[in-house]
């Protein structure tokens, strides 16, 4: 992807940064807490970024690319940024029995977006998910790890309207 | 030993032989991409899936994940497993591009033979192709991602194996890429290999990038002289140059792989600028008339002053058949030499390091890899020998801890105990901690001067607390190790260290370890020298001699006087007293520029040779092609001339030791061949040590191990304790220590275009405490005065690295030979900061 | 009796037919006055052509000079600054070949292409040997479609990578979408 410009360069708050080198500190293999880490970053800023990539591998003496490895892996870590809230559609067999395509379809045209996608006012990203362990909720959804389900389309507009209420 | 049938054919196998390799012994070669007798099994690819019929497991399995087992019974052709692979390999292929063409993996591309051999000649899925953008990866390997199948070899190579982490696979799935982080060089000495082991294109060879396919070149058996350990290679000849080297396996020295220095560093023998013709007073002219001319003014110069007027030098990199030749000459001519070292101190580790390995210490390179310790002492390996790197990961995999006793910067892929202790201490601190490691009580069958020596040892009180500290810890670990080697470098240390480290792992022996004893040495052919150099006479001496007049002829045989002699400006001064110089070599040095005759030599490629490794092991290597200009050359890279001449242009170039036969010898000689034959009936002549080594067609594959007979070096000597108490340092000076890096250093690899590119700036390294007192940061520029003139050079300020010291590498940009003599101490005012 | 008769009888006929075709119109055709069209697979004198786009079609693979079974072609290979693979040289030497079209069967780019024009003799047979000058001509040849660079997927100035037949648009490593 194109690296966004636009981003605040992400050197660590140093308030964190002490919390994570004392966290580390404490394990005999520091390698064994990289996703957490990524976490920690990504919850401060949104996604990571790859300063924030070069900074986890500084943090826990590993390199850059495998940090990398791991953070292209996961599905729940963003290389890129996103919005506000992540939404995310689950795809998986039994939410596809149930229909998840049409809740898709109509975040798609609520929102304005395509999948993968972020809404222009930087509120909402939508993504899809594969199975999430909610089956019992079908279709259900994950905005900023929260379970939604099961949905209709009124539903998610409800749900919309608060999370923008919000702002 | 499990014993099973495959294909209705019994064999027996060791157990925890995988199927896959239990029918290559059978000669059943399955289809295979992820699996690698060097890197091990996955699972990954699922192609050497095959059936079983009987036995533990049932029905289509794969071979390379399952062990052999009694009773079973194995089909390689059943239906089932046949259609299974096929439709693997149809599946494999839905993303492959249709580039073969331009694909320089074609023609030995293991997918491609899969493809065809599997039957998959038509591709039925028509959709959309998965790509990727692809990433530079630096001079030596080519990026081609769309070509992938996801076999993991190349990431389980690159960071498993090698230790490296700078490449690797990123994403999931079907979108799994292996690359880099970010586009730049590799970082491994070892990345070449990726060419070798990825199964299908995404990894090609650069240097040799679209130069020919494989069932066109020339291909023969080879071994590396880019540094003592002498690696085996497969050299790919064509049109009259080598194009590429691979890694050739080998059972005792380098398992399937070779590093970067000795896979690109035959250029040499192909730069554009090597001279092939000879030459008298720098004018080009037939071959036999500078023999002629040559022979004519020795002559003159014996017939007026005496044979003892003219010298001889050699070098480390001729062949055996070369050395012993101009060694036989000097004897029957009473010409001095022939010196193979020019510095004493180094001639002497040498030898020490010859004589001091016998046959129950001396481990191969590959018995490396299965120690339990590794005891470095003085040496960097990734710096002097990468693929002694490279075991001794293997060796650290397994479970087998290393320490390296060495005050440079060492960095090594995996992790180790560094004791960066001074040149001074790198003695005391190895015997301190062997003797903290070594209960004397133990010891059973230890001689009387063994146990002398034992005790001769200082006590450990006699360092600081924190060395003391470190020196306990990893003595604990020595002492727990029952297969510890001992890996003795002879670059940096003292002239005693190689003789003490024998001492030492004979110690270990004696508390029933089965020790082990591994030099590394300056020069692919250094223990030959040993073996032949004669005891009397110095290169120094020599030297004097021409400064004072009585050397008036000095032949040099494949050796750079001016980029190997510490003082250029005194050899340059030397070199102008001369009467005659004459020059043998294969490349354009500096001091083959300043011959008054200067007659071509044959490298190994053109020519063969025999060479011996650090462990004693003789090798011998075919010519690969014949001499001559590369057509490329003749023709300015474009088609070959039309019309031929008799003769092969540029041929002139003859081996070593027939040039020097010719040239002393005023009857025709008989062909290079044959002289070959007389010098190498005649070697036991000159050290008996050579009396046990069969004719050259009935030494084994992996060569033989040649021990030297000699005495010289009695075992437990105490010199080292006495070397202890010569305070050799100045006050408030640092002491410059000359090494050799990867790249950069080493004299061949300089002729060599795309190691060029892989060149770090020359820096010099300096201790944090050093640097501090000296006002420097990282990579402030310095001017260092030396004996004939300053240096400039950038400054890289290192924590683990001994105080006291200036690590200066002998780089190809760094003009480094202005030191008068040997240890050179630096003071701090010599030293200067330069302001930008 | 009998068999005399039957004797004569053939003999008769077969003069007969002889005599038939002394008044027939000779069928020779009088070369080289008259050049008769040869059909276009005839084989003989080898060419490499171009892609419809006017580049260089050979991309010097080697396979035909390794499919040439009185190897009379040899070439070098090398790149050009757009990636593009070339034959930085590239010979046939005609006084060898025997014009067995297992070469322009081997051409996986439709380069090497036979043509029916055969009249090459020459006394110096020095000037058999064809450059690559002498063999690159200007057209496509008997395949007028075919672009290899359209199907490979390497980058060249035909396109980049995802931009060739059959692709999807290359993997973006740092995507957020699975």
């Amino acid at each position: 992807m194109d690296h966004n410009e636009d981003v605040i360069h992400p050197m660590l708050p140093a308030k964190l940064r002490t919390s994570l080198a004392e966290h580390i500190a404490r394990v005999d293999h520091p390698r064994e807490l990289v996703v957490d880490v990524m976490f920690a970053i990504q919850d401060q800023f949104g996604f990571l970024s790859d300063e924030a990539v070069e900074e986890v591998a500084q943090l826990l003496n590993m390199s850059p690319l495998e940090v990398e490895e791991l953070a292209t892996f996961y599905t729940f870590i963003y290389r890129e940024p996103v919005g506000k809230y992540v939404i995310h559609v689950c795809d998986s067999v039994v939410c596809w029995m149930d229909g998840y395509e049409s809740i898709q379809d109509h975040l798609r045209s609520k929102l304005g977006i395509e999948m993968g996608e972020t809404t222009s006012d930087g509120l909402f990203t939508l993504l899809p998910v594969c199975c999430i362990g909610y089956c019992d909720r079908s279709p259900a959804i994950l905005i900023n790890k929260e379970v939604y389900g099961p949905l209709t389309p009124e539903k998610l507009d409800e749900i919309l309207e608060n999370l923008r209420a919000q702002g | 030993m499990p014993k099973l049938i495959i294909d209705d054919r019994e064999i027996e196998v060791p157990a925890g032989t995988k199927v896959i390799e239990a029918a290559e012994r059978l000669g059943i070669k399955i289809p295979r991409f992820c699996y690698h007798p060097g890197l091990g099994s996955v699972g990954a690819c699922r192609v050497c899936a095959v059936k079983f019929l009987e036995g533990p497991f049932k029905g289509v399995q794969m071979s390379c994940m399952i062990d052999a087992k009694d009773g079973m019974v194995v089909s390689t052709t059943d239906e089932e497993a046949v259609n299974f692979r096929q439709y693997v390999i149809e599946w494999l292929m839905l993303n492959h591009p249709h580039d073969c063409p331009v694909c320089d993996e074609g023609g030995h591309c293991l997918l491609q033979d899969m493809t065809v051999s599997g039957g998959h000649g038509i591709r039925r899925y028509l959709g959309l192709k998965r790509t990727y953008h692809d990433q530079y990866l630096g001079p030596l390997v080519q990026h081609e991602m769309n070509r992938c199948i996801h076999c993991y070899r190349c990431s389980r190579f690159y960071q498993e194996f090698t230790g490296y982490h700078d490449l690797g696979v990123m994403q999931i799935g079907s979108r799994t890429f292996f690359g880099r982080y970010q586009d730049g060089t590799l970082e491994s000495p070892f990345a070449g290999n990726l060419s070798d082991i990825c199964p299908t294109g995404v990894y090609t060879d650069k240097p040799s990038r679209f130069f020919g396919r494989r069932w066109d070149y020339q291909r023969s058996p080879s071994i590396c002289i880019n540094c003592s350990l002498g690696c085996h290679t497969v050299a790919s000849g064509r049109y009259r140059e080598v194009v590429r080297q691979e890694a050739r396996y080998s059972e005792a020295v380098n398992g399937y792989f070779i590093c970067d220095r000795g896979r690109y560093g035959f250029f040499y023998t192909s730069n554009e600028e090597r001279p092939r013709q000879a030459l008298v007073d720098g004018k080009e002219v037939s071959y036999d008339q500078a023999i002629r001319e040559a022979r004519e003014k020795l002559g003159e110069l014996i017939k007026s002053t005496g044979p003892d007027a003219v010298a001889c030098v050699s070098s480390e990199r001729s062949s055996l058949e070369t050395q012993a030749m101009l060694k036989k000459i000097c004897q029957t001519k009473g010409w001095q030499g022939p010196h193979y070292f020019l510095d004493e101190s180094m001639a002497q580790k040498v030898k020490s390091a010859s004589s001091r390995l016998e046959s129950g210490l001396a481990v191969s390179l590959r018995e490396l890899e299965s120690a339990d310790f590794i005891l470095v002492i003085g040496a960097d390996p990734v710096n002097e020998a990468p693929m002694l790197a490279l075991a001794m990961r293997q060796a650290q995999r397994r479970g087998g801890k290393i320490a390296v006793i060495d005050p440079r910067p060492v960095s090594l892929p995996f992790e180790f105990h560094h004791l960066n202790v001074t040149p001074n201490e790198v003695n005391l601190c190895a015997s301190l901690l062997v003797k903290t490691a070594v209960d004397l009580g133990a010891a059973t069958d230890l001689e009387q001067p063994g146990i002398e020596f034992y005790q001769a040892i200082p006590k450990l009180e006699t360092v600081s607390s924190s060395l003391q500290e470190q020196i306990a810890k990893v003595a604990q670990e020595l002492k727990e190790s029952k297969r510890p080697i001992i890996v003795c470098g002879t670059e940096t240390v003292r002239q005693t260290t190689p003789a003490l480290a024998a001492d030492h792992a004979l110690l270990l022996q004696a508390t029933n370890k089965q020790a082990g004893l591994f030099y590394l040495l300056p020069g692919a052919n250094s223990f030959s020298a040993s073996l032949l150099a004669s005891e009397d006479g110095s290169f120094l001496e020599t030297l004097e001699g021409i400064e004072n007049g009585t050397i008036k002829g000095l032949i040099l045989v494949e050796r750079d006087l001016l980029l190997h002699f510490h003082d250029r400006q005194r050899m340059e001064l030397a070199f102008e007293k001369l009467e005659l110089l004459v020059v043998l070599d294969y490349v354009n040095s500096r001091t083959q520029q300043r011959a008054h005759i200067f007659l071509p030599t044959s490298t190994l490629y053109e020519a063969g040779g025999i060479f011996i490794t650090q462990e004693g092991r003789l090798q011998v290597v075919p010519r690969a092609h014949l001499s001559g200009t590369p057509i490329a050359q003749v023709s300015g890279g474009n088609h070959p001339p039309r019309i031929y001449e008799s003769e092969i242009p540029g041929g002139e170039p003859r081996p070593g030791w027939q040039a020097l036969a010719e040239l002393v010898h005023e009857e025709p000689q008989p062909d290079e061949n044959t002289t070959r034959s007389s010098v190498l009936n005649g070697l036991s002549e000159l050290n008996p040590a050579f009396a046990t080594i069969p004719a050259i067609d009935e030494l084994p594959e992996d060569g033989m191990r040649v021990s030297s007979p000699e005495e010289s070096s009695p075992r437990f000597s105490l010199d080292w304790i006495h070397e202890l108490e010569r305070k050799e340092s100045p006050d408030k000076s640092l002491e410059l220590v000359l090494v050799n890096w990867t790249f950069s250093t080493e004299e061949l690899s300089q002729y060599s275009p795309p190691l060029m590119k892989l060149e770090k700036e020359a820096a010099v390294f300096m201790h944090v405490d050093d640097a501090t007192s000296l006002g420097l940061s990282d990579s402030d520029k310095v001017t260092i005065l030396l004996d004939r003139g300053a240096l400039e050079a950038s400054v890289s300020v290192k924590e683990n690295m001994a105080p006291g010291i200036i690590v200066m590498p002998r780089h190809r940009l760094l003009e480094w030979q202005k030191i008068e003599t040997l240890p050179k101490f630096v003071s701090h005012e010599e030293i200067k900061k330069v302001s930008v | 009796m009998k068999s005399a008769l039957e004797a004569i009888g053939a003999l008769a006929t077969g003069f007969a037919t002889t005599f038939k075709h002394l008044f027939r119109k000779p069928i020779t055709e009088e070369y080289p006055e008259y050049r008769r069209p040869l059909p276009e697979r005839s084989r003989a004198v080898i060419v490499l052509t171009r892609d419809p786009d006017g580049g260089e079609r050979c991309v010097a693979c080697y396979l035909c000079s390794a499919a040439c079974p009185v190897s009379c072609i040899s070439m070098q290979s090398a790149e050009r600054e757009d990636g593009r693979r070339y034959a930085r040289w590239f010979r046939i030497n005609f006084a060898r070949c025997i014009y067995c079209g297992l070469c322009e069967e081997a051409c996986p780019t439709s380069a090497i292409q036979l043509t029916p024009y055969f009249e090459t003799c020459e006394r110096d047979i020095l000037k058999l040997v064809y450059e690559k000058e002498d063999l690159l001509v200007e057209h496509s040849g008997k395949d007028k479609e075919y672009n290899f660079y359209k199907y490979a997927g390497v980058v060249t100035e035909v396109g980049d990578k995802g931009a060739h037949e059959r692709e999807e648009k290359p993997v973006k490593i740092k995507s957020n979408l699975p």
